[in-house]
Formats: structure tokens, sequence, C-alpha cells
């Protein structure tokens, strides 16, 4: 017995294989994702379709709807991929079936494929300015390269995506905390809410809200050449019981009417949510009545982080995967394009652009 | 293959009927030295934190000491049964060593100099007739410069390597503990165990910084039969590993922004935050088996069989503390055959061996999201030598030695295609001489050429390797000083830059 102990040792060997882990049976690289192209009801030819991911460092993939609206990538490497379109569409008129127009389309959409190896999904475009009206188009929240801690160069840029001019009397701005239920900030401008007429936003025009409306890139010992120029905004947060608040005197205030909040408009640079609202609910203690809210944007740098406002408002995070202090921007993938869907509205910008889109 | 350093062989029975032409002091020096050798076998045993699947069987070490016996059954099988026949007088070792090594060429995440020292201790007593005690202890000290980007030790050592956006100094230390315990069940029975622990710390000087914790083990149970006449050895063994790597990478006052590799060409950008970690952690079983039988048909004729097969598993997570994502894993598992054949005869010192090497093994590499292989690594390695050692007269004797592996790679990258299959073909060559001075003093040196056909990722087709080594070792009445210098360089093909390396050593023993 004891000369055969060694041997009976041996046996376990024969077992041992694959006693972790079973192989998959597919491969990585052989994904196919196809993707239908439709605009009110019709499959779009001769659309080109951007196929991105950041779940890798590889370069983004172009196809072009071919006659039935399809657009197919393969093979492709197994990842989520953000799906986009900004093109212009020749269709016929919809007055006149006999005659053509021309519109410009856009969509974006999210591929999450499963373990099988294809995907087959339908993208719904719109004409871009669909849904229009007074949308939040870029935030600036991350600060400039530095370190001390400077991030006042913060704003706000609104932009106006409808054929009517709308007016910003009386409107609120708010920083949000859980849900509609909580305000942070709530800042207004100046007017009565819904029929003032004092403060116009023409179609197609941007409007900056700067947390201080100054050349951050130009101030005295410090300098900041990474940061922005915001003495040309076109408003300044302020709050009058902050009394240490920058106040430029060439541009006009949205107040804060929170009270007792000594602080200025300053919003978080890892993730948070901003909403505009018409100002008729000024009652901020229970929170913004959700038929009052105009645009809500939630920016965070995680895409796992746990949502912080409404899904019918916002389904997504702006912002994923930006750096703090890195001087980066977020801004709508173009002006006004709002799906309700941070995450495919907005893309990030290495610097940003107060006051006009990004190309 | 490592690169060219000495040969060294030990002893099987350092007590034989040896009819020496040395004197008794002389002889007895002699065996210390022969221990000393199968000391610096250890060294890979306890080679540090990356349990290797199969850890390397060191003929080569960097260490001049002309070799006189073939390689013991426990260096080839690592099975801890088979330690108290190897070894069989109380010894008692100390060494102080520093190597640096400054790559004027480079791969891109290597350092551009790294200085390793080591404080080490080892004994081994034979605690009575039955038991044998050995243990080690190890202080490990590795300065690594002007590191670009990486954040591992070793970039090129894993599929799943992690890397920031700086370039810094890291400094890596830690101690390492190693025990041994032997016990004869019966006259014919022994049995083994054999621990391994250690426990590592790195910090890098720059922000990004990134500090890592390592924790290793490693777990031997063996088992031997020996023959009446000690002639037939055998026995068995079966190891466990584990190994648990944390790396926190931090930044002041921005995020800390970190990628991690999959494989050697695409990688991910992780989510920027102030504390970013990765989180290793590796696993696996080898089961093993040898064989060997000495005075075949003519005195001093042997043979040495050792096959083992392994298995092990390395999940990676990266992100966030609480909830991070899963980047994947990956499983190596294959088999190793080593063969040697030797020839000693008692009455001479005369000593030649011939061993082989076979080993297969292969690994793949699933993607942490999805149920998809993103890596995959077929290898054979084949590798031959021989050592022939000839005494001249009563104080010289001179070793040399040649061999030569050829490995053959199938490597594949799925995520975005590369295909790489490699035969490469290393070799080296070398000749070692000491001499004996007098009765207490020795000198030896030794010089070395090779070649090697290196990795893809080494962006050159081949290098030549060229060493020397130089020694002494003198007794005194408090045991034998030695002092080692080494001199090793590496001419990659077509590349005006090359890597070169410095050892120092002093060591102690009784």
């Amino acid at each position: 017995m004891v000369k055969k102990l060694p041997f009976l040792l041996f046996i376990p060997i024969l077992f041992l294989s694959g006693c972790f882990k079973g192989k998959p049976t597919q491969f990585d690289g052989e994904l196919a994702v196809k993707i239908y192209v439709i605009f009110e009801g019709n499959y779009l030819p001769d659309i080109p379709v951007l196929l991105s991911t950041f779940d890798y460092n590889i370069s983004t993939y172009i196809d072009t709807t071919d006659s039935a609206g399809l657009a197919e990538f393969e093979p492709i490497p197994y990842a989520d991929y953000k799906v986009n379109i900004k093109a212009t569409a020749i269709l016929p008129s919809f007055d006149n079936p006999d005659s053509l127009v021309e519109f410009t389309v856009v969509g974006a959409c999210i591929v999450e494929p499963g373990d099988g190896g294809i995907f087959i999904d339908t993208l719904e475009v719109i004409a871009s300015g669909a849904e229009s009206g007074l949308k939040i188009n870029e935030i600036y929240y991350t600060g400039p390269p530095n370190n001390f801690f400077y991030w006042y160069d913060q704003f706000i840029e609104l932009y106006n995506s409808s054929v009517d001019t709308v007016y910003l009397d009386g409107m609120v701005v708010c920083r949000m905390g859980t849900f509609l239920e909580s305000v942070t900030y709530i800042f207004q401008f100046p007017g009565e809410p819904l029929i003032g007429r004092e403060y116009p936003v023409p179609p197609d025009s941007f409007v900056v809200l700067a947390q201080d409306a100054m050349d951050h890139t130009n101030i005295p010992n410090l300098p900041l050449p990474e940061s922005v120029d915001l003495s040309h905004a076109d408003w300044e947060f302020r709050n009058s019981i902050d009394y240490g608040d920058f106040d430029n005197p060439d541009v006009p205030n949205i107040d804060n009417i929170e009270v007792g909040h000594r602080l200025d408009f300053m919003i978080n640079l890892v993730g948070d949510v901003i909403l505009i609202a018409d100002g008729s609910d000024l009652n901020y203690l229970d929170g913004i009545d959700i038929n009052s809210v105009i645009d809500c944007v939630e920016y965070h740098k995680s895409s796992d982080a746990m949502k912080e406002i409404e899904a019918e408002l916002d389904r997504g995070f702006a912002g994923v995967g930006i750096i703090k202090y890195g001087g980066e921007s977020i801004e709508r993938i173009s002006a006004g394009f709002d799906s309700n869907n941070s995450s495919i509205d907005f893309v990030i910008l290495s610097s940003p652009t107060p006051g006009y889109q990004h190309e | 293959m490592s690169s060219c350093s000495i040969v060294l062989v030990h002893k099987l029975s350092l007590g034989t009927k040896s009819k020496d032409k040395w004197g008794h002091r002389m002889k007895k020096n002699v065996i210390k030295i022969f221990l000393i050798s199968g000391i610096l076998v250890f060294f890979s045993n306890l080679s540090g934190y990356e349990n290797p699947l199969f850890p390397d069987i060191v003929i080569e070490e960097p260490f001049s000491s002309t070799i006189r016996t073939p390689m013991n059954l426990y260096q080839i099988s690592v099975n801890p049964a088979l330690f108290k026949n190897s070894y069989q007088e109380d010894f008692v070792y100390y060494r102080a060593n520093s190597i640096d090594r400054i790559n004027f060429f480079r791969r891109v995440y290597d350092p551009k100099r790294q200085r390793d020292y080591q404080l080490f201790f080892y004994t081994h007593k034979i605690l009575d007739k039955k038991s044998t005690l050995a243990a080690a202890v190890r202080y490990n000290r590795a300065d690594q410069y002007d590191v670009y980007r990486s954040l591992e030790k070793n970039f090129y050592n894993n599929y799943f390597s992690y890397i920031d956006t700086t370039k810094g100094n890291v400094k890596y230390d830690g101690p390492q503990l190693w025990f041994l315990y032997n016990y004869s069940l019966t006259n014919n029975l022994l049995l083994g165990f054999e621990i391994d622990y250690g426990i590592e710390r790195s910090l890098k000087d720059v922000y990004t910084k990134c500090e890592t914790v390592i924790r290793n083990l490693d777990l031997k149970f063996g088992a031997a039969f020996n023959s009446n006449n000690g002639n037939v050895v055998t026995g068995a063994f079966a190891r466990y590993f584990s190994y648990e790597g944390q790396y926190n990478a931090v930044k002041e006052l921005q995020d800390a922004f970190v990628r991690t590799y999959f494989g050697y060409h695409v990688f991910r950008d992780e989510n920027p935050r102030s504390l970013n970690r990765k989180n290793d952690h590796k696993e696996g079983y080898e089961f093993g088996a040898q064989l060997a039988r000495k005075n075949i048909l003519v005195d001093g004729l042997g043979v040495q069989l050792s096959g083992s097969y392994g298995t092990r598993y390395t999940k990676i997570t990266v992100g966030s503390t609480t909830i991070p994502g899963d980047r994947g894993y990956w499983v190596r598992d294959g088999f190793r055959i080593f063969g040697a054949v030797f020839y000693q005869p008692v009455t001479s010192n005369f000593m030649f061996q011939l061993f082989y090497e076979y080993k297969d093994f292969y690994d793949w590499a699933r993607s942490g999201e999805y149920d998809v292989v993103t890596i995959e690594n077929d290898e054979i390695m084949h590798r031959f030598g021989s050592v022939l050692y000839l005494p001249l007269m009563n104080k010289v004797g001179i070793s040399s030695g040649f061999e030569m592996e050829n490995i053959r790679s199938d490597y594949h990258e799925y995520i975005v295609k590369f295909d790489y299959k490699g035969n490469r073909i290393n070799w080296n060559r070398f000749i070692d001489v000491k001499i004996s001075l007098d009765q207490i003093t020795n000198v030896h040196g030794k010089a070395c050429t090779g070649k090697i056909e290196p990795y893809f990722y080494w962006n050159t087709e081949k290098m030549d390797i060229i060493s020397f080594q130089y020694g002494f070792d003198r007794l005194f009445v408090f045991g034998t000083l030695g002092l080692d210098f080494n001199y090793e360089i590496w001419e990659p093909d077509g590349a005006d830059m090359n890597i070169e390396t410095f050892g120092l050593s002093v060591s102690y023993w009784k």
C-alpha cells in the first residue's frame, strides 16, 4: 500500500483539467450590429451612421445605410456602443408629395449587445429642432487644470432650438438634490414668469449664464490659460447675501431666491442635476412642479452612479468619463438636440465653447 | 531561458563513499559550496510574488561556483518530501546582494533603471533521524526609476495590465518567509510540507500615486518512497497557490485617470475617480510525480524524471472600491516533463549530465461583460542542455555547459485582431573555472555567451548576451565569507542601445 501511495496521489491529475471555468465558445471581435434608420415611417437610405464606444481605444465605425435603410457593422468587438446620426435627408414634402424637401435629421441610441452574435435595432431619427424649445445646451463644470481648487469659471449655456422667440423673464435655474422634491439652489431671472417679455431669446441663439462673468484666463497672479473668458457672458449668477460674490456691473444678474442661501451658483465637479423651469412654481420647499420644467440635465463622471432625477426628465448621464480639473465641458451633439437621455444627447468637449456650438 | 549565468547542480548525497583526494577540510568546504548552490535554487522557489504555474527549474545561478554534481530530485520536482534526500547536513547561510540593471534599450513600459537589493537568511537542520527542518527569510527591495505610465512591476507579465498617465519612480519592498518540514514515516516513506508566504508593498512617487499591496501564498505537500538501497526514489506532490494583489491609484486634486490593457494593444479608459482600484486574484494547483534511479548498469549512472500538471486562474476587477467593474479573467493550464541523465562515478570527480524539458501550456482569457474569449495563447517549449565537469589536478575545476530552448507561441488577441506565431530559439554556453589558491581560499571566474529571440513586444529580432562573473571565498574561524561580482550585457539586434546589469553579492555561510 505504501508503495502505491505516490501513484494514488497522481489520480487527481486526471480530473483537474478545467476545474476552474469553462472556456466560452464565442470569440470577441465577431459581433454584428445592424441598425435600421427610420424617419416618420420611412427607411432612410444613404445616411451615414457612426458607431463609437467608450469601452476600448478603438476608432469610430462608420457605415452608410443601404436602400433598405440598413447600416451594418461587422465584425466588431463586443462592447457598448453609442450610435449617432446627423445627416441631411431628402424626402417628399408633407404638403406636396411631388416636391422634395431637405431635412437635417439627428438621432442617437445606445447599443448594448447580449452574448448573442448579432444585435439588430431600429433607430428613429427626428428632424433637427424637433422637441424644440429652450434647452440646456452646454454645461462647463469641471474647472480648468489647476492645483488650487479653482472652479469659479463654471457656466451654463442655453439654446433656443424653436422657431419662436422665448423669454427668460421669471424663469428659474436650479441645482437639484434628490429628485424634483429637493432643490439645492434656485436662482431666478428678473421679470414676470410666463407673461414677461423683457428678456427675449431669438430662435437659434445661445445664452451664456456665468457663475462669475469675468475673464478667468487673465486673473492677476493666478494664471489659468486653459480657463475661459466669461466677461461677455449674457447673464451672471449672483447671490446678494454672499458679499464676496464677484459681480460684473455690465452683465445682468440671475439672483438667488432661496432664503438663507449664502453661496453662488456652484455646481458639483463630479455629478449633479441642472434644471430650468418657467418660474410658475416658486415654492421650492416642496420641490419643483414637473409641469413647469423646461429642460433638465443630469451629469456624472461615472455611468454606474445612482440616478438623482426622474427618468421622465433625463434617462441617462452626460459627462461619463470626464475628469475634474481637466478643463473639459459637455455639450449636446448638435445644438438643441434633446431626446431626454443625456447619455446620448451630450458629448464631452476638450475645452468649453461658450456662446457657440462645437464643430 | 534566463540570461547567461552559471549552471549549478547539487550533490544528491553528500555523505557518500566518495574517495575524495582533497583534504578533509577542503572536502568540507566543497560540501558547503555545493550546499550554496542548492540554496540558490531556493531563490527561484522564493522568486517573489509571482507564483508561476511552473516555477523555472534553475540550472543556472548568478553565482560563480563550479558545477560538480548533477541536479537533485528536489530541485527538478519541487516535491518537499525529497528535500531530506538532497540536503543531509546542517547549514546556515546569509547573503546580501544588489543588482543594478540599466535599460538603455527598453520596452515602452519598462523602467529606465532598476536596482534590486536583497537580504537573505537560510538554514536547514537535521532535527533527528526522522525530521528535517528548513527555513528562510528574505527581504526584497526593488527601486524602479523612470517608469513610463505602468503601475505594474512588470507590465508584460500580465494580460490585464494597469497604467496611468505619468512617469515616476516606484519602490517595492517586503518580506518573504519560507518553511519546509520533512518527516520519515518509515524507513522508506517520506512526507514533506512546504510553505512560502510573502507580502509586498509599493508606492509610486508622483501623482497619480499608486500603492500596491500584494500577498502571496504557496503550499506544497509531498510524499516519496525510497528503496532500501537508496537507488530508486519515487514521489508525488500537490501544490496550491494563491495571490491577492490590490493596486490603489489616487491623484491629488484631480481624479486618477487609469487604463486597463487587454493583451498588449487594446485598452479601456477607466472612469476617473479619486481612488481607482485594481484587484488581482490568482489561484492555482499543480500536481506532479517523479522518479529517479541511480547506479544503472554501471556505478554512477542515473536518470531522473519529473512531470507535473497544473492550472491557474486569474480574475481582474477595476474601478471603485465598493463596486469594481469586472474586466475578465484568464486561465492557464498545462503540463511539464523534465528528464535528466547523469554520470558521476564515485571513484572520480568527473561529472556529465544531459537534461531535457518539455513544457506545454495554454492560456485563454474571457471578457468581463460578455461570454467571449478575448485572448488565447498556446505555447510549447523544448529545452535541452548538458553540463560537463572536469577536475584538473587537485586545485582546478572546470565546468562547461550548453543549453538551448525552442519556444513555439501561438498568440491571438480577438478584441481587435492581432495574431503572433513565433518559433524562437534561445541558447547559451558557458565555461567556469574555479581555482583553490590554498586550503582556505578559492577564486572563480565564468564567461558566458548566448542569444535569445525575444517575444514580439521587445521589437527586436534577437539579442546577444555576454556575461562575466568573478568571485572568491575564504574560510575564517567564524565561517566562510564570499564576494561575487557580475556584469552582463544584452545587445539587441539593430539597436544602438543595450541593457547592462551589474551585480554585487556578499555571502557568509557555515
